[in-house]
């Protein structure tokens, strides 16, 4: 009784916060592909085959990554804004609740656009019936990854503007600097290093090769998986302890 | 029953700023009760703590029976609470907000929509049901979103300064809901800084300054707690000599007015003999819960100074 309760609470989440406001303010599905696909048309003006490949890659983690991080953007307008927080936390939605509710009207947003970079990249025969999996397990850790960075980033904000400034920054630094659009190789070996520090650098050697743009040896491939897994579980806990439901 | 109690609770933020200090308070059951205090009073952090949103630093605070600390959940499931300066969510109508609210309040999708048109049709919001939120005035806002607390039927209502920054007629409007939901059993509790607001519409008040609360019970209790009777208004521009008022009473310039504050009716009696034979206009009126606040907001700070 109390799962089903918890269920109707994301489910009205998702409509308050994702379905209804996309409804009324459809511009917001366009914006959201407008710069991953820009970056790709800047690319395959310049480059072919494999090249366009890796940036629809790209764009479709870019797509994950920034519907993510926009959690930050809804957390503090919802908390400090329109002091919605203060009104679900003297309910018997339970802030596990509230946070899936939340990212998931995020995803909401992005899914068009994130259907269509699928259908872009399975027109270019890129995926296959046994790709599918790991290009999902991927993506899917991304997303959490994000969403926990997101609402980390949200706790301690107060200010509107500080939101915008930080999206666009980590935007870039997560999702636009590392070898998420280009393949790793092309940086030289400091550079490698440093990228090897970046979570999103993991998702896209995973889902590169999911789509075979790649080739990752066994430990390669154990050594993302078991990165990406690290940053994941250690941004939740994170995200978890800190986040404050109740004030002290 | 009582709805809400404090024992001995107090709150010192992280700053070190002391915001409440050893309150005790007891609100019955089924009355709306009003919280009155300055800005930066301790008011609204009194209410945060009781709905479950702020730990106190010492002291206990039960809804219902259930301690606000170590029963959270039970009390969460028993109160609704609309903060200071909340908003509805702009891109959602009426109708929407209401029901998704009930919805995220664990109401099956059914039962949330024949609440909401409940609500709707109780409040006379039919017109305005379709209405996309971010075009309501201030005062429709406030009034859904009282009307979203109403309708989640929480035993116990929360509500922060809820008339804060309308006009007179959006108070009205919200003081009519507020009745409403005291009438079907729902406790209010309330916030406010105008005495008036408590005064129409509280059947009990309690008085908060400097984070300690100063005195609780029924208005007509506040009153009698003062030593005056009657408050006498006399016009600043027809006084020749100001010291005589001072026989009848403690007297204080207010504008362009002259109040004094008389203890008894003998003493109204000789007053109003007084300036009938001077010919100076003069208006009697009961003391107010205003002249309690004042009187009680200066003993308690010249008590603190002390």
């Amino acid at each position: 009784m109390k799962l089903v309760k918890q269920l109707r609470a994301i489910e009205a989440l998702v409509m308050m916060n994702g379905f209804k406001p996309i409804v009324r303010s459809p511009l917001w599905l366009i914006v959201q592909l407008s710069f991953p696909l820009t970056l790709v048309f800047f690319i395959s003006l310049y480059a072919s085959g494999e090249a366009v490949s890796e940036a629809l890659v790209g764009a479709l983690i870019s797509m994950i990554v920034m519907s993510g991080l926009a959690l930050q953007g809804d957390v503090v307008w919802l908390r400090v804004e329109l002091k919605f927080q203060d009104m679900v936390v003297a309910s018997s939605v339970s802030p596990v609740s509230y946070m899936l509710g939340l990212a998931l009207s995020e995803l909401a947003y992005s899914s068009p656009a994130i259907v269509f970079l699928i259908v872009l990249i399975t027109l270019r025969g890129l995926i296959r019936l046994e790709s599918i999996p790991m290009l999902f397990f991927s993506l899917f850790l991304c997303w959490v990854l994000a969403v926990s960075l997101g609402f980390y980033l949200s706790i301690r904000i107060t200010d509107m503007r500080h939101v915008w400034a930080l999206n666009s920054l980590l935007s870039v630094l997560i999702s636009m600097l590392p070898p998420v659009y280009y393949p790793i190789w092309i940086l030289p070996e400091w550079l490698q290093k440093i990228a090897y520090a970046i979570p999103t650098t993991h998702v896209a050697l995973l889902v590169k090769e999911a789509v075979e743009i790649t080739k990752l040896t066994t430990v390669e491939r154990t050594f993302n998986i078991l990165t990406l897994l690290a940053w994941t579980t250690v941004l939740l806990t994170i995200v978890v302890r800190k986040s404050t439901w109740r004030e002290k | 029953m009582e709805a809400v109690v404090a024992e001995d609770l107090s709150k010192i933020y992280g700053n070190g700023v002391k915001a409440l200090s050893n309150v005790f308070l007891k609100v019955r059951s089924g009355v709306i009760f009003s919280l009155l205090g300055r800005n930066g009073a301790g008011k609204t952090t009194f209410l945060r703590i009781m709905a479950t949103q702020l730990m106190p630093t010492s002291g206990r605070g039960y809804v219902l029976g259930y301690d606000v600390v170590s029963e959270a959940e039970k009390v969460r499931e028993l109160i609704a609470i609309i903060p200071q300066e909340a908003r509805p969510m702009y891109l959602l109508t009426v109708k929407e907000h209401i029901k998704y609210f009930l919805m995220m309040r664990g109401f099956p999708k059914w039962e949330a929509s024949r609440k909401t048109i409940e609500i709707i049709q109780e409040l006379g919001l039919e017109e305005y049901q379709d209405t996309l939120c971010m075009k309501l005035s201030g005062g429709l806002k406030r009034k859904v979103l009282v009307a979203m607390a109403m309708a989640t039927e929480a035993e116990v209502l929360f509500l922060d300064e809820p008339t804060t920054g309308l006009d007179p007629v959006s108070r009205r409007q919200v003081w009519d809901i507020i009745r409403k939901a005291s009438k079907k059993g729902q406790t209010v509790f309330l916030t406010t800084h105008y005495m008036d607001e408590a005064e129409k519409i509280s059947d009990e008040v309690a008085l908060i300054n400097l984070g300690k609360l100063i005195i609780s019970g029924t208005i007509e209790y506040l009153r009698e707690s003062l030593p005056y009777k009657m408050r006498v208004e006399i016009p600043l521009e027809n006084m020749r000599n100001e010291d005589v008022f001072k026989n009848y009473g403690k007297t204080v310039k207010v504008g362009n007015k002259l109040w004094i504050y008389v203890e008894d009716d003998e003493k109204s009696r000789e007053l109003y003999n007084y300036c009938l034979s001077k010919n100076i206009p003069v208006f009697f009126s009961k003391i107010s819960l205003e002249d309690v606040f004042i009187e009680m907001v200066k003993r308690n700070e010249a008590c603190e100074a002390t």
